[in-house]
């Protein structure tokens, strides 16, 4: 029995849910003219023999398109299900107006149930609805109209350039599109090929997420989504193509095929996509009027410079700072020289880029800081540092300069405990460059006709063999003349001086025999004679000529030592007087002796 | 009518100075940076005075300033050409012999002649400081010097002077015939002319006197070399320990 209860209240309770089938229409408020908007007719129950009202001067273009949805849960052991059957109409109004929709009617379990009206105001054709769908279920909506469309789907890839004429290092932006209709759920499965962007340099963008939109292409609406997007700096001139790109994408055709239901469901496919090849046409940049320090900056640019300060101490460092603002292929952009005067430690410059990779470009600031120490007093001229580029704005080159700064540099303050600055070292003359000496300036006197100088003497003309043969023969008469005296001379002095010493070595031998066969006389004679004579070659002066005071002289001016000399004259007056007055045997040996030692000690004397 | 008198006379007056001073003019046109016009300007300074055979010493500073502004043209080969004609008329001109090994340097032959001997590179650049005539009358001064010592020592009685003058005598002598050689040396030289420059930007030396000849070796403009033998239109040419034909007309003697 109360089984039986339990299984009525329960039918009861089934009952009177079956009673809240909701049903109800959806529809736009506002819809322009002319153009296909769609209604949707809700029930959260198996429902089906849909009656929707008359409705004149609405043109059905599909429908009805059906689709349903479930979803059970369990919340607390308790069981909820939903259920949802949409039924789609989409239809078109040509004129505009304010139009009342009536109630559809639905049969439910038997059961006839009836919707919601609607109100639409059709505006003209021009105007803009007042307010687009905002809600997420309306933009669902929207986008089940455009599939809805009886179309076929149509799928494929743009290459899209931002300018097919650019200048050599002008940014252009490359982008593949995909574009889509007909198809749902399309995602990139992957890339298969990719241009290698030869000739360009390229910068991936920064900018925002690509996101789909919508978009009206060869007289249709897509839906468009940018892939992939870069940013090209072309290197050199000419006309560079870009090889296609390949990609794979995988989508899902709606209402492709019917299950065994009854129901219609989406056919998953994939398919290959390729984005076709693109030439860009880049004119190289004009060689006319091209600035020899060109710094490869092609764009817009403006430099500001600061400098730390112009009149410091030495050793103080100075900064020079560059700021260079503007749009173009900053990330190519040399950094300027900057000729530092002589005296000034260098060191590298210091770069702070900030830019943003932008369609157009590089964008920012690219911040350049120099930094310098002068480390000798002076004043100094800091020349201009150039940045020249190419204006692709206005066309042509632009050179951006600083000014010229003077730098006043004081002597280096003494530290403050009164020591001396340390750094005393010398240094070499620095080479900087070589170069030619510079040509002479002095004028130069041209000579007259056929005047060369005097003293040019050429090798086998005839003044030249007059110079040589004038002085030969004076020469040769001086010889011949004097060939007599000569010969004298060459006898009576060279070869008597030469054979002095065997002379004399042979008058004392003759003396020696003298001495033995016992004749006095002709020994002392001899021994005088080998003195004298000795004396007289050796000394180069006739015997005639030969008194003891020349001897005595001559021999000191050859510095003969005095000894000797005495030695000599006391000889010499000896052997004299003994010629007149002789005396021993003995004496007679002695005296040989020392002639014969004196010999010997002038021979060493080297006369 | 005075006026203008005077001012025709004026005017003949100041171009006479202006033809005089063609010098001055190409140097004004060299310091302003119009090298072609100053090179234009000193070769035609330099035919005029071979025209009138008056080619004298002070040439070697219009050679020289030829060879900067040849230098400053880029044109190697003449410049170093127009710097060794100026050391043949003044041997000793610094500028000119700095200027010539600066520009030497710049040129693409490097020449290592490795059987040189470091005497003989003395010996030649010694006979080089000066010029044949400067060597002719040293010779000659050193002959009339000898034949001095030899009748001093000859006719002397003193035997220290008959000594030196016999010492003298001889070494004079040597001496000489030295400065003797040298000048003949340098007679033939700028008689034969057998020294020249490469003027061709580069030119391959053959193993014969004509085009068919195989290539030997390669040289390049401002290279000196020494011609030994010519054959018709070609030269034979020595450089370092090469040998080999040239066309002459890619050569320039010095």
């Amino acid at each position: 029995m109360r089984k039986r209860v339990a299984f009525i209240l329960l039918a009861l309770c089934n009952v009177w849910l079956c009673r809240a089938v909701d049903f109800r229409a959806v529809g736009p408020s506002q819809v322009p003219a002319n153009q296909p908007f769609q209604i949707q007719y809700i029930v959260d129950d198996k429902g089906d023999d849909i009656q929707p009202p008359s409705m004149p001067g609405f043109e059905l273009l599909a429908g009805p398109f059906t689709s349903t949805s479930s979803s059970f849960s369990f919340i607390n052991g308790k069981r909820t299900s939903t259920y949802q059957k949409t039924f789609t109409y989409t239809y078109l109004v040509s004129k505009p107006g304010t139009y009342t929709i009536g109630a559809a009617t639905i049969n439910v379990g038997g059961k006839k149930y009836r919707s919601n009206g609607l109100k639409i105001s059709v505006v003209r054709e021009e105007e803009e609805p007042n307010s687009r769908p905002a809600s997420a279920r309306e933009e669902r909506q929207e986008r089940a109209r455009q599939q809805e469309r009886p179309q076929e789907a149509s799928i494929f890839i743009r290459t899209i350039l931002s300018k097919t004429h650019v200048h050599e290092q002008e940014p252009l932006t490359l982008s593949y599109k995909l574009y889509f209709i007909g198809a749902d759920n399309v995602q990139l499965a992957g890339v298969t090929k990719m241009p290698d962007f030869t000739g360009f340099l390229k910068q991936e963008n920064d900018a925002e997420q690509p996101s789909a939109h919508v978009e009206t292409y060869n007289g249709r609406q897509y839906n468009v989504a940018t892939i992939y997007k870069i940013q090209l700096y072309p290197q050199h001139s000419g006309e560079i193509t870009i090889t296609p790109a390949q990609f794979e994408v995988v989508y899902t055709i709606p209402g492709a095929g019917q299950d065994p239901f009854g129901q219609l469901y989406g056919y998953q496919t994939h398919k290959t996509l390729k984005a076709p090849a693109v030439t860009v046409h880049v004119d190289g940049l004009p060689q006319e009027n091209k600035p020899k320090q060109f710094s490869g900056g092609v764009g817009h640019f403006t430099m500001t410079p600061t400098i730390s300060g112009t009149e410091v101490s030495a050793n103080e460092p100075i900064t020079l700072r560059l700021d260079i603002t503007g749009n173009g292929n900053m990330k190519l952009l040399k950094t300027p020289e900057v000729n530092w005067p002589e005296g000034f430690d260098v060191y590298d410059p210091k770069v702070n880029n900030s830019y943003q990779n932008t369609d157009n470009g590089m964008t920012g600031t690219k911040s350049i800081e120099y930094l310098a120490i002068p480390r000798e007093p002076g004043e100094y001229t800091l020349p201009p540092v150039t940045l020249s580029y190419y204006d692709s704005e206005t066309g042509g080159y632009r050179t951006l300069s600083t000014p010229s700064y003077t730098l006043r540099i004081k002597r280096a303050q003494k530290n403050a405990d009164g020591g001396q600055v340390s750094d005393y070292s010398q240094e070499d003359i620095k080479q900087l460059a070589t170069d030619i000496r510079y040509i002479h300036t002095d004028e130069i006197q041209p000579a007259a006709d056929g005047t060369a100088k005097p003293s040019s003497i050429r090798t086998g003309s005839a003044g030249w063999w007059a110079c040589y043969l004038v002085p030969l023969l004076i020469a040769l008469c001086v010889l011949i003349g004097m060939r007599k005296y000569i010969r004298e001379n060459a006898d009576l002095t060279r070869v008597r001086y030469r054979k002095a010493n065997k002379v004399a070595r042979k008058r004392l031998k003759s003396a020696k025999q003298l001495l033995t066969a016992g004749q006095p006389t002709a020994f002392y004679e001899e021994i005088e004679r080998a003195a004298v004579s000795y004396l007289s070659d050796r000394l180069t002066i006739p015997t005639a000529e030969l008194t003891k005071d020349t001897i005595s002289e001559l021999l000191r001016s050859r510095n003969v030592p005095e000894e000797l000399i005495q030695e000599t004259q006391a000889l010499l007056s000896e052997a004299e007087f003994a010629r007149y007055a002789p005396s021993a045997e003995q004496d007679m040996q002695t005296l040989y002796e020392r002639t014969e030692q004196l010999i010997n000690h002038l021979e060493e004397q080297k006369l | 009518m005075k006026r203008i008198l005077l001012a025709i006379s004026l005017f003949l007056c100041a171009g006479q100075l202006f033809a005089q001073s063609g010098f001055m003019q190409a140097n004004n046109a060299y310091s302003q940076g119009n090298y072609a016009e100053a090179i234009s300007g000193y070769e035609q300074l330099i035919s005029e005075a071979q025209a009138r055979e008056a080619l004298t010493d002070d040439y070697a500073e219009v050679y020289y300033n030829l060879g900067n502004a040849y230098y400053k043209q880029g044109e190697l080969g003449q410049s170093i050409l127009a710097y060794e004609r100026a050391l043949r008329l003044k041997p000793r001109m610094k500028d000119a012999k700095q200027n010539l090994q600066f520009v030497e340097q710049r040129i693409t032959d490097r020449i290592d002649d490795t059987r040189s001997f470091f005497l003989q590179d003395w010996l030649i650049a010694l006979r080089n400081q000066w010029k044949e005539s400067t060597w002719t009358w040293l010779s000659i001064v050193l002959f009339t010097i000898m034949l001095a010592g030899l009748l001093l020592f000859l006719l002397g009685r003193e035997a220290t002077v008959r000594k030196i003058a016999f010492h003298c005598a001889w070494i004079s002598l040597l001496l000489s015939l030295y400065t003797g050689i040298n000048a003949g040396t340098l007679h033939s030289r700028d008689t034969y002319r057998e020294e020249a420059i490469i003027m061709q930007g580069v030119v391959n030396a053959k193993s014969s006197p004509d085009r068919s000849g195989t290539d030997l070796f390669q040289l390049h403009e401002g290279t000196k070399v020494r011609i030994t033998d010519t054959l018709g239109d070609w030269s034979e040419v020595r450089v370092a320990q090469w040998e080999g034909w040239i066309e002459t007309r890619m050569l320039e003697r010095i």
